[in-house]
């Protein structure tokens, strides 16, 4: 049969018999293509005209707000009325597919889901993969090679700097998007003025997280395979006993509010475990600008070196940290914060270490030391802010009150000899120190801005006090000789140091900002000490000093930026006045120096293209004075070491250096790319010499020209891939530096060479598991002029394998393996480690089982060789452990 | 023989971007948001549903490759296309200025721009708004050289032949049907899974949301991807920023701006007194 031009027409009305908004389409049975359309006119009617050969024709009304009804009619021109209900069309979404990273000006968005896995609990585990992202093994964060200025959780700065407390124990599954601020500027009154090349970054935490309380616990308790059952502290041994006691024990309780107006963040933690909880608490940035306080004490206890191994395989710990950190906003721009921070700890460290150190070209003294140290650590910090951040102006207070009850306990045994032409073996020494050392110090500083006219004037002022009465006892049984030496140091050391700084910008024809300002600082030094037990040298009998040691600087600063869009120049010009007094009690010798400074410097940043900035800068400075030259009785640095270190000339330093790096980021090829070069030269006016009597070196000041300097190169690369969800990031860096040592009154000149290259890839084969690679290889050599044939290659390398396995969603399994391997050590060249754990995710738990040190490691050497002299350090390690932990949410 | 295969293969691939290229080109720069009326919009509907679209992507999965992200709002009284990534940036302007209001100078453009993203193009800066069988457009100028232009027309009958090829867009089915319009023959993919007459641009009249359309010479191509439901203002400039017109002098005019930029703006050389002039090759999408 065949059909000719077929009508079909009608109306499309609703229940009220009104005429609905459609589309009418038409199309023939089974091939799914319309062949005709029409829609509806005002009174509701339709028309369709077309030629078909089909049977039957499926007639189809559609509409956004009426759904879509179907007829199925014969072929033949006919009328075909529809009456449609109200009725919403049900429409498929397509959500677009999210990039990872998205940039939005200068902010960049890290989607936390793109890179999370499994295995990831907190968001500091997430941000290690996120490329251009790196975390350093103290917590700190680097974005593209830049160290963060500020970190915040909802656009507010809850915890001043130590935001490792927020990347450890925030969940990743609450971040919702990890923001990087290039250029940030946290001055809101600044805006769109001043220009800075600072990275910040901001957790923007999902919906359900923003404003609810959390606290979550966890509690855990553990065996290793040595060390016996013991509570309490532990007496000193012979530096071989076994590192940790059972039973193991874990535990944390952390609390968390994230709203807008209120942020609060409590913790404890503690463990004895090994793993470095105080860590959370460093802080990798102050908020403002304080006045730095250093009460003198060139004093130390000398500790087992350690092998670098991180802590969790060497440190025996009793650690506890608390902290209470909370930020309200009592105004739309004002902000009060309170930091309180308490760490108590008593750490035991056992190792022992063998120095070979040059003497001259023909003679070397070799000392062999094992040790066992305690240390106690209590320190307390409180830190209140307030902070008023408006557009119309800016102002800051920040009150700062440390103190620390701290001391190490160490016990040795020594054993020394000279080897050349005329060896001489210094016998075996039994060495005990104790070293008390109380520090206290309070600061306080106010920082205010403000905007006059197209100007701004920003007044810096800042001012406080730290003492520390430290002591430190050493007792030394000489077996061979059967004498016995008792040394004892007080050193009694206050700072009082304020610090004055106001800038005035001005800015001139859109393009240039100049800025004149007036710095001034006064740091005033109370020290006293005390030496006994020790015979010095002939000539120089004073063991004690008494001394005032001032400096007063009053600087007219003032630097010429000239800014177009992309570029900008900044030519640095200070002029400083630079005072020192000394009030020499001891020796009655009082006298003073002024010295005009100038230290001018050049920067200059391009933004070449939008993802590439090159940056370079140049300086030239002289510092005068140090107060390490400045006493006539001798101290003791440790018990190997006495200090006396004065000289009728002011020490001098004139410093040189030049910076230059080129930093690329492209946030579409999740690519990212750093390059850098640095240049150092330092001519100072003095130089250490040292020289020995047995195993003691002495070392004094003298006046002799001396010049140091290095250069360096850097590169970092990184890049996130979609296939296997990997990230790559390769690094590498080359230093060479040349400087000169004075040693039994001959001059060396030493050079030293280091390459290091390093790279890191995770990814994720199957749906199932995820790995991540890390390796390191470093080289160096290092020799003065004229041994340069004898000197020897230093290399090591280190590489760790993590495996996660996912054999259900639940269930997450970790093995991880560690070879450390360096060319110079006799024995145990690699040193294997092997970690394991299991987690286990129920609905209202988390279950966890380590398994530390499978391989059982007892002991870990390292051998570093710096051109002169050789230093070979081995820790006692952990021995094999197992840890359950159970994690739970209280609220 | 292997060598002529070769380049005979990279000669399209080398004169489609250059083609492609010229579409947004010129010396004019992105319009000025205080000027264009960012900071007082009004909003005059709301949008259950919008679409977005990829204006000659040269890589669909990244924005960065496009020339603009336009966006279809379907309005209960009105549809309205537009660029979100201008949109974006009024938004981003808008909560700026309020934050600091007493800021002296502010940046023109923040946020996503897509490629050669410095410049103008009136496929980004203009928006089309369709209310009945009207459409307005109003077109937003370079810098803040021009006044900005509003002009309207009857939404336009594009004669439409429909084929039976399918392909699936935006993971939905659609038809293609092809037109002859304002002197360039058109392809559309349409899907009737959503029955609303219109698509990116000034296109429509098919029984469903147009997804793609493009011409035949590939030199505008506008691809969907992604329909999203939530509620999204429909903005509206202030009318006292967009003096009335129509549509010959302002087709004209946006012409005259991509083909000789300076001497459409009368930039005159200081030394000579006379006017500047640097023609280069457009292509409007709407040729008459």
């Amino acid at each position: 049969m065949t059909h000719g031009q077929t009508v079909i027409t009608g109306t499309v009305l609703n229940p009220q018999g009104k005429p609905a908004d459609a589309y009418v389409t038409a199309s023939a049975n089974g091939s799914g293509s319309i062949i005709d359309f029409a829609d509806t006119n005002a009174k509701g009617y339709y028309k369709l005209e077309f030629n078909s050969q089909a049977d039957s024709i499926i007639v189809v009304v559609a509409g956004m707000n009426i759904g879509r009804q179907i007829k199925v009619v014969a072929n033949r021109t006919q009328q075909l009325n529809f009456k449609v209900e109200l009725k919403e069309l049900k429409m498929k979404e397509v959500t677009v597919r999210a990039q990872k990273i998205t940039q939005h000006g200068d902010t960049l968005n890290y989607l936390v889901g793109a890179y999370q896995q499994q295995a990831d609990r907190t968001i500091g585990d997430v941000l290690k993969r996120m490329p251009g992202i790196e975390v350093a093994d103290n917590g700190g964060i680097k974005f593209n090679g830049k160290r963060i200025s500020k970190f915040y959780v909802e656009d507010m700065e809850l915890l001043a700097g130590r935001y490792g407390l927020a990347t450890n124990n925030v969940n990743a599954s609450d971040v919702a998007a990890v923001q990087v601020l290039e250029n940030h500027q946290p001055v809101k009154m600044l805006h769109g003025q001043t220009l800075t090349d600072d990275v910040a970054i901001n957790l923007k935490l999902k919906e359900s997280a923003n404003g609810a309380m959390a606290i979550n616990m966890m509690l855990g308790a553990g065996v290793q395979q040595a060390g016996s059952w013991h509570f309490g502290s532990r007496p000193i041994t012979d530096g071989q006993a076994v590192i940790g006691q059972n039973p193991l024990w874990t535990a944390e309780v952390v609390g968390m509010y994230f709203g807008k107006r209120r942020q609060n963040m409590t913790l404890y933690k503690g463990c004895n475990t090994g793993d470095d909880v105080s860590k959370e608490l460093t802080q990798h940035n102050s908020g403002i600008n304080g006045v730095g306080l250093y009460p003198f004490c060139p004093t130390d206890a000398i500790m087992p070196g350690g092998s670098g191994l991180p802590q969790k395989r060497t440190f025996d710990n009793h650690t506890h940290i608390l902290t209470m950190n909370h930020l309200e906003k009592i105004r739309d721009n004002t902000e009060l914060g309170l930091n309180i921070v308490y760490h108590n700890d008593r750490i035991r460290r056992e190792g022992s270490s063998m120095g070979n150190y040059f003497i001259s070209n023909d003679s070397r003294l070799l000392t062999s030391e094992t040790m066992t140290s305690e240390t106690k650590v209590n320190n307390l910090n409180i830190q209140g802010r307030y902070n008023w951040n408006a557009p119309s102006g800016f102002i800051a207070n920040v009150l700062k009150f440390d103190a620390n009850w701290n001391s190490d306990r160490v016990d040795g045994r020594l054993s020394s000899e000279r080897t050349g032409i005329a060896p001489i073996n210094y016998g075996n020494d039994r060495v005990r120190q104790h070293f008390d050392r109380p520090q206290l110090s309070v600061s306080n500083t106010f920082n205010t801005i403000r905007n006059i006219g197209k100007n701004t004037f920003d007044l810096h002022f800042s001012a406080g006090y730290a003492q520390r009465r430290n002591t430190l006892s050493v007792n030394i049984d000489s077996l061979l000789r059967d004498t016995q030496a008792n040394y004892s140091q007080d050193v009694d050391s206050r700072h009082i140091a304020g610090r004055f700084n106001t800038s005035y910008s001005i800015r001139v024809a859109k393009v240039f900002r100049f800025s004149y300002g007036i710095n001034a600082t006064a740091n005033i030094h109370r020290i006293v000490t005390d030496l006994s037990g020790f015979t010095p040298p002939a000539g120089n009998p004073q063991l004690t000093n008494d001394l005032w040691y001032n400096t007063y600087c009053v600087a007219l600063s003032q630097s010429y930026k000239y800014e177009i869009h992309n570029f900008d120049l900044t030519l640095g010009l200070p002029l400083e006045l630079y005072t020192q007094t000394l009030n020499d009690k001891v020796r009655k010798d009082k006298h003073g120096y002024t010295h005009l400074l100038f230290s001018p410097s050049l920067s200059l940043s391009w933004i070449i293209a939008r993802d590439l900035w090159f940056n370079a800068d140049g300086y030239y400075s002289k510092t005068v004075g140090d107060p390490g030259g400045i006493y006539s009785g001798y101290i003791m640095s440790n018990y190997r070491t006495f200090q006396r270190s004065y000289v009728e000339q002011l020490s001098e330093t004139k410093n040189y250096g030049a910076n230059a790096s080129l930093r690329y980021r492209s946030a579409i090829y999740a690519f990212f790319a750093n390059v850098g070069f640095n240049y150092r030269r330092a001519h100072d006016n003095q130089i250490y010499g040292y020289s020995y009597e047995g195993a003691t070196s002495v070392v004094q000041a003298i006046d002799r020209p001396t010049v140091a300097s290095s250069y360096g190169l850097n590169a970092d690369v990184s890049k996130g891939f979609d296939f296997l969800s990997s990230t790559i990031r390769l690094l590498g860096s080359y230093t060479l530096s040349e400087s000169e040592r004075l040693i039994a009154q001959e001059l060396y000149r030493y050079h030293a060479r280091r390459l290091g290259l390093g790279g890191t890839l995770s990814f994720k084969p199957f749906r199932w598991m995820g790995m991540v690679y890390s390796c390191g290889f470093s080289q160096s050599r290092s020799y003065t002029e004229g041994n340069r044939d004898q000197s020897t290659l230093v290399r090591s390398n280190t590489q760790r394998l993590s495996l996660n396995v996912y054999p259900t969603k639940n269930l997450t399994l970790t093995l991880a393996a560690e070879d450390n391997y360096n060319n110079l050590t006799a024995e145990n060249r690699h040193a294997w480690f092997g970690d394991a754990s299991a987690k286990l995710k129920l609905k209202r738990v988390d279950l966890e089982l380590q398994l530390n040190n499978l391989f059982d490691q007892r002991s870990y050497t390292r051998v570093s060789y710096n051109g002169l002299d050789i230093y070979t350090q081995t820790s006692q390690l952990r021995p094999r452990n197992a840890i359950f932990t159970i994690r739970f949410k209280l609220l | 023989m292997k060598l002529l295969k070769l380049t005979l293969m990279a000669m399209p691939l080398l004169f489609g971007h250059t083609a492609i290229a010229q579409q947004k080109q010129g010396s004019g720069g992105c319009p000025d948001p205080y000027y264009r009326g960012a900071m007082e919009r009004t909003v005059v509907d709301n949008a259950d549903v919008r679409i977005l679209y990829a204006l000659n992507a040269e890589d669909i999965n990244n924005m960065n490759t496009y020339i603009d992200l336009g966006q279809l709002q379907i309005g209960k009284n009105c549809t309205k296309y537009c660029s979100l990534f201008a949109e974006e940036a009024d938004n981003a302007f808008e909560k700026w200025h309020k934050e600091h209001p007493k800021a002296s100078s502010y940046q023109r453009f923040m946020g996503m721009k897509g490629r050669e993203r410095n410049t103008w193009s009136e496929y980004q800066w203009s928006a089309i708004f369709i209310k009945g069988d009207t459409l307005t457009e109003w077109a937003t100028m370079p810098f803040r050289i021009f006044e900005h232009y509003r002009y309207n027309e009857p939404f336009p009958t594009m004669k439409w032949t429909l084929s039976p090829e399918t392909a699936t867009i935006c993971e939905h089915k659609c038809q293609k049907a092809t037109c002859h319009w304002r002197g360039r023959d058109f392809v559309a993919w349409f899907t009737t899974d959503i029955p609303v007459s219109r698509g990116p641009w000034k296109f429509g009249g098919l029984p469903g949301l147009i997804l793609k359309v493009s011409d035949s010479e590939g030199l505008y191509t506008f691809e969907a991807i992604g329909i999203e439901k939530g509620s999204y203002p429909i903005y509206q400039y202030p009318k006292n920023r967009y003096g009335n017109s129509t549509r010959r002098k302002v087709w004209k005019l946006q012409g005259d701006l991509n083909r000789n930029f300076q001497k459409t703006i009368g930039m005159v050389n200081s030394d000579t007194g006379e006017l500047i002039s640097k023609p280069k090759p457009y292509e409007q999408l709407e040729k008459e």
